[in-house]
């Protein structure tokens, strides 16, 4: 599985302009070893039905969803995925582990790294189901999230019903809707016969003051 | 018949998949298949007649997902009315038939890794079985992926009725449940639990369970059962299917069935009444065979095992307040990153078994051993050994405790063995056995064996199993009693090869009052292993002692290629930790050199008093990386690395200070929590760090903290100043609520907040009174406030 150094880096804090000093590369090594040891990747996905009711009304897999923005970002699609993964709960332990015995470094670095390592699994994920899709002329929209957007996050719960996540990859859900293991991804992936042109990423977000976010800003 | 009394008579038929039949029949996306009990009752019990009419033995009520957290109300009407539902059509079928109420996982990860308390899990289970209970035969706990809910609907099943217990568990085709346990932990910690039946079901097909059952035959001495998916989940057309057919599937069942120790089999997701008619053909006239107890000892924490009488195995003892300054000073303050950061060192050095004692006078000792334990399981993976003299905390620590832990200990004495063994029975455990009795620790090693033999027979007669004790032979002071030494390996000598039972040793104790104890230690660790001790108890960062273990290992073929010895001696040469090259402290932190930073406080504390290497080493060396940082010249990981070799020279300048007096003044107390609905620490963690390198003093309450709890602490400790996090604008209203309690019921305090969503605006408009955009701005503003 790809680790991005960069994509960790930028968790860290740090910019494009901005070069890592020797220490910080051996940290970001070091702790990249040990978090390769307790990954435990694991994903599904499935189709389901994908029906337009209104210009804020999506109905995916029977389930009403209201978003402006789900909908922009689905117009092209006539199939739709739902998709969740996760690299499993060993990250969550091993940040807490050098958290708690005075390891900072190394818990903001697992932390990043984490992140890194479950944004990595799902592109290697999503190229695989592209590549077959491919071969019946369709393209992968990029992955949308619960909470993205004008979708809350309350939309979790009605993802969790639609994919057996739970049971099959062993993601839950807290009372406020955040997954545990928290290095843990759904998404609505639409596939439409012509490749995604909309805005993707940092620059689809609105929040323009997000400490994270990428590129031109 | 009662279940209990059929099983293991012939093989029994579990039913098969009810979810995918209401599926099939209009259960629409999302939906509770248990409304259906109420809604459509006819329906389920149609599904329950087909499959007695299959010639299953076994029906398990539609009460899968019937708990509190997923119904919200209702869970007893609904549990009662599955569970009549399967009892009508069991009663009305040709043959005897079972009724198993059915309990599967909470949807929810307990503590320490998710948001849900073990108690309240319980709790939710409870509430199952004291619905479900008349009207069934069995209860059954099925698909679970962790070993701890697991315990917690164990114990709600155990303690609220006499009913057999079934569980059976989801593991993906690596062998492993989603918590990370494989075959052999389940087994262990399912079996000291004391179920009925364990086994496997859903997640694969009969093909891909196969090995599965039979890796579990091998260890377990309880019956098995398998209960399989009529295949993969395959995607077709949107809609989920399995594609095993009915022949295929009862062809392929028949292995399982086949296999020792199996003595109930059944189907899973896409099964239907189709492919239980054609298992029945296939399976039912198997026969069972009676079951070879397994006699292995092992311990396991939720994720593995140990095993006891192979290799010998370490065991921590660091974890331990007696003639131990420091961890007694972290103990009374509630600092648990002391008594975790013990853990890590001795999990690095090669402790395989970690043991936990936390008996200091001075403190309640059941809350604090089982919190203590609680804390531990969710940063360490290895097993524990939970170490009281009092059955009040042993009992709580035991409920706690995620796995099958070493017990220590119980004695000959008849008021021990009275409060441990039914204990150990209850929560599983093996139990250190100390050869001593009402009599006191008898001279000689007859005696010592005398004892053993009646601890052996009196924990036979409270259903535990030899395989289950671990016997302890003393070591006295060789320098009190020549013969001490050879008293207690001759002990040991006889309990492991003629009593043939496991032994563990507090190896230390030997050389009291003699100098240089490493040296006489070690020996005797090495004579102890030799007699058969299949564990001691040590100090893994001693050297001497693992150089002892090892090359002990290494000369008995016990290390194959000699890769342990091998590895540990490499890391001898390389580790600099001999190193006396003078450090410098103001450099090492500023670089973030944690060894160096150690060294060097220690260096200077030959000179100077531990007051002023702050002042004039650590305090100017954090100043600059924060001002590095402040310039953006420097980023997190720098400041982070120097924060970490700041803190551990306090921790080194710590026990310089004499009295417990650790500073001069009295520190400004500063209270941090991640707000309630919040799972997100790490700022939380990095702000705590720094702040405490600033000498202040920092109550940390956690993540997911209530507002309630917040103001409690803060009026409570007379805090000034409150730092909340937020990592989701959706906590952001959480924050802001705790915030509203703060400044109405208690005005004087001020809060600084953080987290990736805020803003200052953002921060404005919820009322904090400090926004703060990194680590090093709530350090600037505390040290403002307190100027």
């Amino acid at each position: 599985m790809k680790i991005r150094k960069a994509e960790a880096l930028r968790y860290l804090g740090f910019r494009a302009n901005h070069q890592p000093d020797a220490q910080t590369l051996k940290l970001l090594e070091e702790t990249e070893t040990q978090l390769r040891s307790v990954l435990a990747p694991k994903s599904i996905y499935k189709e389901t039905t994908l029906r337009r009711l209104s210009e804020d009304e999506t109905e995916i897999g029977g389930i009403v969803f209201r978003s402006c923005k789900l909908q922009r970002h689905l117009r092209d699609s006539d199939r739709i995925l739902l998709f969740a993964a996760t690299v499993g709960g060993g990250v969550d332990r091993l940040v807490r582990q050098f958290a708690s015995s005075g390891d900072t470094a190394k818990a903001a670095a697992a932390q990043a790294l984490g992140a890194a390592a479950i944004e990595g699994y799902c592109d290697e994920v999503c190229a695989q189901i592209a590549e077959r899709e491919a071969k019946d002329g369709y393209y992968l929209c990029p992955r949308f999230s619960p909470g993205y957007g004008d979708v809350p996050l309350e939309a979790q719960r009605d993802f969790f019903k639609l994919l057996d996540i739970t049971k099959r990859i062993g993601v839950t859900l807290t009372d406020t809707c955040m997954m545990l293991p928290t290095k843990s991804v759904t998404a609505f992936i639409g596939l439409s016969h012509t490749p995604f042109c909309g805005k993707t990423g940092c620059k689809a977000c609105s929040n323009t003051e997000c400490a994270y976010r990428k590129g031109e800003t | 018949m009662d279940f209990k009394a059929r099983l293991g008579k012939k093989m029994l038929l579990f039913d098969g998949a009810m979810g995918t039949q209401l599926q099939a029949k209009g259960l629409a996306a999302g939906e509770l298949p248990e409304t259906w009990n109420r809604q459509a009752p006819e329906t389920i019990y149609a599904i329950h007649k087909a499959y007695a009419q299959a010639g299953c033995d076994i029906l398990k009520t539609n009460t899968f997902g019937a708990n509190a957290l997923k119904l919200g109300g209702d869970v007893a009407e609904l549990v009662q009315s599955g569970v009549s539902l399967a009892r009508r059509a069991a009663d009305e079928a040709d043959h005897e038939m079972f009724v198993a109420l059915d309990m599967g996982p909470t949807g929810k990860l307990l503590k320490p890794y998710g948001d849900l308390e073990f108690e309240t899990a319980y709790a939710l289970y409870r509430e199952q079985v004291l619905a479900g209970r008349d009207g069934a035969d069995l209860i059954l706990i099925e698909t679970m992926g962790d070993l701890y809910e697991i315990k917690a609907a164990v114990l709600a099943a155990k303690e609220n009725s006499d009913l057999p217990i079934v569980v059976t568990m989801i593991f993906d085709e690596k062998g492993k449940l989603l918590t990370g346990a494989d075959v052999q932990t389940a087994v262990v910690t399912l079996e000291g639990f004391g179920v009925d039946m364990i086994g496997l079901n859903c997640g694969l097909g009969p093909d891909g369970m196969l090995p599965l059952v039979r890796e579990m035959a091998r260890y377990s001495s309880t019956p098995l059962v398998c209960n399989p998916n009529a295949g993969l989940p395959e995607c077709v057309d949107g809609v989920t299917s399995y594609r095993v057919t009915p022949q295929d599937f009862a062809a392929a069942l028949r292995h399982i069935a086949e296999v020792e120790g199996v003595w109930a089999v059944g189907g899973c997701c896409g099964t239907t009444p189709e492919h239980l008619q054609e298992a029945a053909g296939t399976c039912k006239a198997i026969p069972v065979h009676s079951i070879k107890p397994k006699g292995f000892t092992a311990v396991t924490s939720y994720a593995k095992t140990v095993v006891l009488g192979e290799k010998p195995v370490i065991i921590g003892e660091r974890i331990n307040p007696t003639g131990k300054k420091r961890l007694k000073a972290a103990l009374l303050e509630g600092d648990k990153s002391y008594i975790f950061s013990e853990a890590v060192e001795q999990a690095e050095k090669g402790a395989q078994v970690l043991d936990v004692n936390v008996g200091l006078p001075e403190l309640d000792e059941p809350a604090v051993l089982s919190d203590t334990v609680s804390a531990l399981q969710g940063i360490t993976d290895l097993p524990l050994q939970i170490d009281t003299s009092s059955g009040e905390a042993m009992a709580r620590a035991l409920r706690v405790y995620n796995g099958k832990p070493l017990i220590n200990s119980a004695n000959g004495k008849r008021e021990s063995m009275e409060t441990v063994f039914p204990l150990a029975k209850k929560y599983g455990g093996a139990v250190v056995c100390l050869t001593l009795d009402e009599d006191g620790i008898p001279d000689t090693a007859a005696g010592r064996i005398r004892i053993a033999e009646k601890i052996l027979k009196t924990a036979q007669s409270y259903g535990i199993p030899k395989k289950d004790l671990v016997f302890d032979p003393l070591a006295m002071t060789v320098s009190t009693g020549a013969d001490n030494a050879n008293v207690t390996l001759q002990t040991l000598h006889h309990l492991r090869h003629v009593l043939g039972v496991q032994t563990v040793l507090g190896v230390s104790n030997i050389s009291f009052g003699l100098p240089k104890r490493a040296h006489i230690n070690a020996a005797f660790f090495t004579l102890a292993m030799e007699n058969g001790l299949s564990a001691g108890i040590i100090n893994p960062k001693s050297d001497e002692m693992m150089n002892a273990y090892y090359a002990f290992c290494a000369l008995k073929g016990l290390d194959p290629n000699f890769e342990s010895y091998i590895a540990s001696a490499t890391d001898a040469a390389a580790a600099p930790k001999t190193d006396t090259s003078k450090a410098d402290l103001h450099a090492a932190v500023c670089k973030g050199l944690k060894d160096a930073a150690q060294r060097g406080a220690q260096q200077l504390l030959e000179t100077l008093p531990p007051l002023e290497i702050i002042q004039q080493y650590l305090i100017p060396a954090l100043d600059e990386v924060g001002k590095g940082f402040e310039a953006g010249t420097l980023f997190l990981p720098q400041l982070l690395m120097s924060a970490d070799a700041a803190k551990a020279a306090f921790d080194v300048l710590k026990t310089g200070f004499s009295g417990g007096q650790e500073t001069a003044g009295e520190k400004h107390k500063i209270v941090i929590a991640t707000v309630q609905g919040d799972i997100h620490d790490i700022g939380k963690n990095i702000v705590k760090v720094l702040l405490e390198n600033y000498g202040f003093e920092v109550i940390d309450l956690g993540k997911d903290v209530p507002p309630e709890r917040i103001l409690e602490v803060a009026q409570r400790e007379q805090v000034r100043l409150v730092g909340l996090s937020a990592l989701m604008t959706t906590t952001v209203a959480s924050m802001e609520r705790t915030i509203v309690l703060l400044h109405r019921e208690y005005p004087a305090c001020k809060i600084m907040v953080g987290g990736a969503v805020l803003t200052q605006d953002y921060a404005d408009r919820i009322g904090a009174d400090f926004y703060s955009k990194d680590a090093m701005g709530s350090v600037r503003y505390a040290e403002k406030l307190f100027a």
